[in-house]
């Protein structure tokens, strides 16, 4: 079965309706892309790819559902077939050994987050430099969720569909990513002399 | 009544605003009473908040939107069915079950039988159907529509495989009100007889296919609740299925019925221009004569 008569005419439609639907995600999906593979040239090649495998099967597209999801989903797909394979090393984390909420505890008890007096900006002091870092050096499969959540703010249903996983997968792993995130930092906080070291306190 | 372990558990969630009203109520109850809890909350609403400023980096893909824009351009007509698939399987994640892969054809039960369809689409659909169809049409009045309805016809057009279109069906009742200088006087689809010979669920679609003389030919899928069949058409019984076919003029016409929830279909390959328009009005007037 071929494509539709008068193809001339509906491929400039769809071309039009493409670039006023899809391409002002293009900014989104980069920031996206730039945290998954941790590299500029990488992320341009993904969106690249993103786009014009998205522009191909434009007419399978739902007209009326989420164009933003599921332009995320091609391209988390596009970036589990292809990227990861190059840069898969099994990473045995005890995440689960960690400590829960970390951060809160050890930044209360050292007295440089006053619970009485919550502002933001005490991460910025302690951190700015190092959350960027810390964020691309997640694993995989803790980073695409986490910046689908934190950064892009996508639902939990709509990252279970964007990375085709299972709805509590995306809980746990979203759970686990932040945990170890937390973690990372306390460590990195710690080492710099940010936060005084555990057998200090 | 939870206890800090059971709000911990649920922490994330709660702030990502994600569980179930009955739940977040019941966390909120404890922050109020536990004050540690409430500023382990306090703390995570801040950090996240630092996250996501932090990840907030001004990017400029505008270079890559306009490399992106140049090569849509260039790829032009050559977008003709992709022969990967869009959301190719990967290995270490859970299958993804609800991928909305391509149907086998055309006629498949499961395009329409998922959900119910509003009366209404059918009155998309046939738009859809004479616009994608109408090139001529087209070109002697350029359309004045509104993005969103011209979004929809042109998915349509586009679509390989025929949809079920949902968009705003007063829009495009006036559309066609306005495009088509319907006739006073419709001829029923009871004074057509003729049959169609492919008649299981796959060859209908041949069958379509051929009656176009081998030129690509649009289907819509079209669903009517309550729709009375007109006497005359040929009755088919498929398995399942059962169809009334027939022929106005140089339009083949398939009518389906025996959907679980009573929806009937029909499916129309286009061949001359006129005939679908008439076709579009004979079905609307059909419609319109369906028992309340």
């Amino acid at each position: 079965v071929t494509s539709g008569f008068d193809a001339q005419a509906g491929d400039r439609d769809l071309g039009r309706l493409f670039e006023a639907q899809a391409l002002p995600h293009t900014d989104a999906l980069y920031r996206t892309a730039r945290r998954m593979t941790r590299n500029d040239a990488d992320a341009e090649d993904l969106v690249q790819e993103t786009m014009l495998k998205a522009y191909r099967f434009f007419s399978r597209f739902e007209q009326g559902t989420n164009i933003r999801a599921w332009l995320f989903k091609i391209m988390t797909n596009l970036y589990i077939n292809r990227y990861r394979k190059q840069s898969r090393a099994p990473q045995e984390l005890s995440v689960d050994e960690m400590e829960d909420f970390v951060l809160f505890r050890q930044m209360t008890e050292d007295g440089v987050y006053d619970p009485n007096r919550p502002d933001e900006r005490v991460f910025g002091k302690l951190f700015a430099d190092e959350v960027k870092r810390e964020i691309d050096n997640l694993p995989d499969e803790f980073r695409t969720v986490a910046v689908l959540s934190i950064l892009e703010g996508f639902s939990y249903q709509e990252i279970a569909e964007i990375a085709g996983l299972q709805l509590g997968t995306v809980k746990s792993r979203l759970f686990r990513g932040r945990k170890l995130l937390q973690n990372r930092l306390a460590d990195y906080a710690r080492q710099a002399g940010l936060l005084r070291k555990s057998e200090e306190s | 009544m939870m206890n800090c372990r059971e709000t911990l558990k649920r922490f994330y969630e709660y702030l990502d605003r994600e569980l179930p009203e009955v739940e977040a109520r019941e966390v909120a109850e404890h922050l109020e009473r536990c004050r540690t809890c409430f500023d382990r909350a306090e703390f995570e609403r801040h950090f996240g908040g630092f996250l996501r400023r932090a990840g907030e980096t001004r990017v400029e893909a505008g270079a890559i939107k306009e490399r992106i824009k140049a090569r849509i351009r260039e790829l032009g007509s050559d977008v003709g069915p992709p022969a990967e698939e869009l959301f190719p399987q990967h290995q270490d994640h859970a299958p993804i079950d609800d991928v909305p892969l391509p149907e086998p054809h055309p006629l498949a039960a499961s395009q329409v039988s998922r959900r119910r369809i509003p009366i209404w689409s059918y009155i998309v659909a046939a738009a859809a159907v004479v616009l994608g169809t109408v090139p001529l049409l087209r070109r002697s009045t350029p359309p004045k529509t509104p993005d969103a309805a011209l979004v929809r016809l042109a998915a349509f057009h586009g679509a390989h495989q025929p949809q079920v279109l949902a968009s705003d069906p007063a829009f495009l009742t006036e559309w066609l009100r306005e495009r088509l200088a319907f006739g006073p006087t419709v001829p029923d689809l009871a004074s057509v007889g003729c049959t169609v010979e492919g008649v299981s669920v796959d060859s209908i679609w041949a069958h379509l296919f051929t009656r176009s003389g081998g030129t690509p030919v649009s289907v819509f899928v079209a669903a009517m609740l309550d729709f009375r069949i007109p006497a005359g058409l040929e009755v088919v019984r498929e398995g399942n299925y059962v169809f009334r076919t027939g022929t106005v003029d140089d339009v083949a016409v398939v009518i389906w019925q025996g959907h679980p929830e009573g929806v009937v279909c029909a499916a129309v390959a286009r061949t001359d221009v006129r005939e679908l328009v008439s076709l579009a009005r004979r079905l609307e007037d059909l419609m319109q004569k369906a028992p309340g």
